[in-house]
């Protein structure tokens, strides 16, 4: 048997050794732990820059492209702004109700009645007839106000003379 | 024995040259783990966000490219009629074309002519134009109103006014506006975001295509031709 001359104040207690294996074994944990952190921060660094990269390379693939086709894209653009002004004009007053307010009152004129004058205006038609007699002209207004469309009618002038029958003067809204 | 012959060693107590080296490896591990967290975090963070960056620029570039190749057949002609619908100069001569000769389809004569109180605006600028219409029949006089609006460039009726000629026929004396308006000077940056055509831009293409557009003639330059009498 062999004969320890080292001496007791020398030797380590025993938790500390077994402290000791303890931490030996979370060095080595930490160390792996450390060695994997590395190689993942440094693979997702190289992985995203490679694709950062592929991206860059594929826009200016791209924008190759696009300027071969910058005639259809003035066009494009060209277009769009006429439209965008076109519409604008578009919504502006035509006179096409006007119009159309005309075309239905000369259809409604009854036998004996005749366009006097007419005034189509920007939100109004004025329509001035001549009617021969009181059977007509109530004929006549009775019809204008059977018409479906029409927002306002409104009697602007009546007048009789023995010599030319009846004016009647309507404004219409539509 | 080593240990004793160190002094450094000789001053430690066997407890704690026990721990010392795992202790050491454990504190420089998680040092280092700390500086590569947040150095690390940050910069593929960064990177991250430069990827992300690159890629949305891709799709916009991709997306802009994918309507330049659809619209490239679609908007061929419809540039063009859009232009000679709402031109960019003043379309006074087109518009006076257009008036007689849909005045003479109708069988009325256009007199006093008259361009006045033109108008400077932002987008769209304008002008009216005045005439008289003498005409024997009162349904050509509708139909001459009504197919205005059919015709291009753009006019809007701004006021008629219609009354017995005393030699018997109408006289109608109208106000039309014609307009224009300059055309783009710029392109948008190659980065930026494209769209085509919207449903209602169609729409308005559609309505404006239909637009009857004046005459235009194309006078072709005469050959050399071999004269009989080359002194005369």
């Amino acid at each position: 048997m062999g004969i320890n001359l080292l001496p007791q104040e020398f030797k380590p207690k025993g938790y500390v050794v077994k402290l000791a294996k303890a931490l030996n074994k979370l060095a080595i944990v930490s160390v792996a732990v450390l060695l994997a952190t590395v190689v993942i921060l440094l693979g997702s660094f190289i992985f995203l820059s490679q694709r950062t990269k592929s991206s860059v390379s594929n826009q200016e693939n791209l924008r190759g492209q696009i300027q071969v086709l910058q005639a259809t894209e003035q066009r494009l653009v060209l277009l769009k702004d006429r439209l965008k002004k076109v519409e604008k004009v578009l919504d502006l007053p035509s006179g096409k109700e006007e119009v159309e307010i005309f075309q239905e009152i000369l259809e409604l004129m009854p036998d004996g009645t005749n366009l006097a004058e007419a005034k189509l205006l920007k939100d109004s038609a004025q329509i001035e007839v001549a009617v021969d007699n009181l059977a007509n002209t109530s004929q006549f207004l009775a019809s204008v106000v059977a018409t479906q469309g029409l927002k306002r009618v409104t009697l602007i002038n009546f007048e009789f003379k023995p010599e030319k029958g009846y004016t009647v003067g309507l404004d219409f809204v539509k | 024995m080593k240990h004793f012959k160190n002094p450094f060693v000789r001053l430690l107590g066997p407890n704690v040259r026990l721990l010392l080296v795992p202790i050491a490896i454990i504190g420089i591990d998680v040092t280092l783990f700390a500086y590569l967290a947040s150095t690390g975090y940050s910069r593929i963070t960064k990177q991250l966000s430069e990827y992300r960056s690159a890629q949305g620029s891709e799709k916009v570039l991709s997306d802009k490219l994918e309507i330049l190749r659809q619209v490239e057949a679609e908007i061929s002609t419809g540039a063009e009629s859009t232009v000679i619908a709402l031109p960019n100069k003043n379309p006074g001569i087109f518009s006076i074309s257009q008036l007689r000769l849909l005045s003479s389809e109708n069988g009325f004569v256009i007199e006093n002519l008259e361009l006045a109180n033109e108008l400077r605006d932002q987008d769209v600028d304008k002008m009216d134009l005045k005439m008289d219409l003498v005409g024997q029949d009162l349904p050509s006089v509708v139909n001459f109103l009504t197919n205005i609006q059919a015709l291009a460039p753009i006019m809007t009726i701004s006021e008629v006014n219609i009354e017995v000629e005393k030699e018997g026929g109408w006289l109608t004396k109208m106000q039309v506006s014609i307009y224009w308006s300059s055309l783009p000077t710029t392109l948008p940056k190659i980065d930026e975001r494209t769209q085509g055509l919207t449903q209602q831009e169609v729409q308005i293409l559609t309505k404006v295509s239909n637009l009857k557009p004046p005459l235009f003639s194309v006078l072709e330059p005469s050959l050399p031709r071999s004269r009989s009498q080359p002194f005369n």
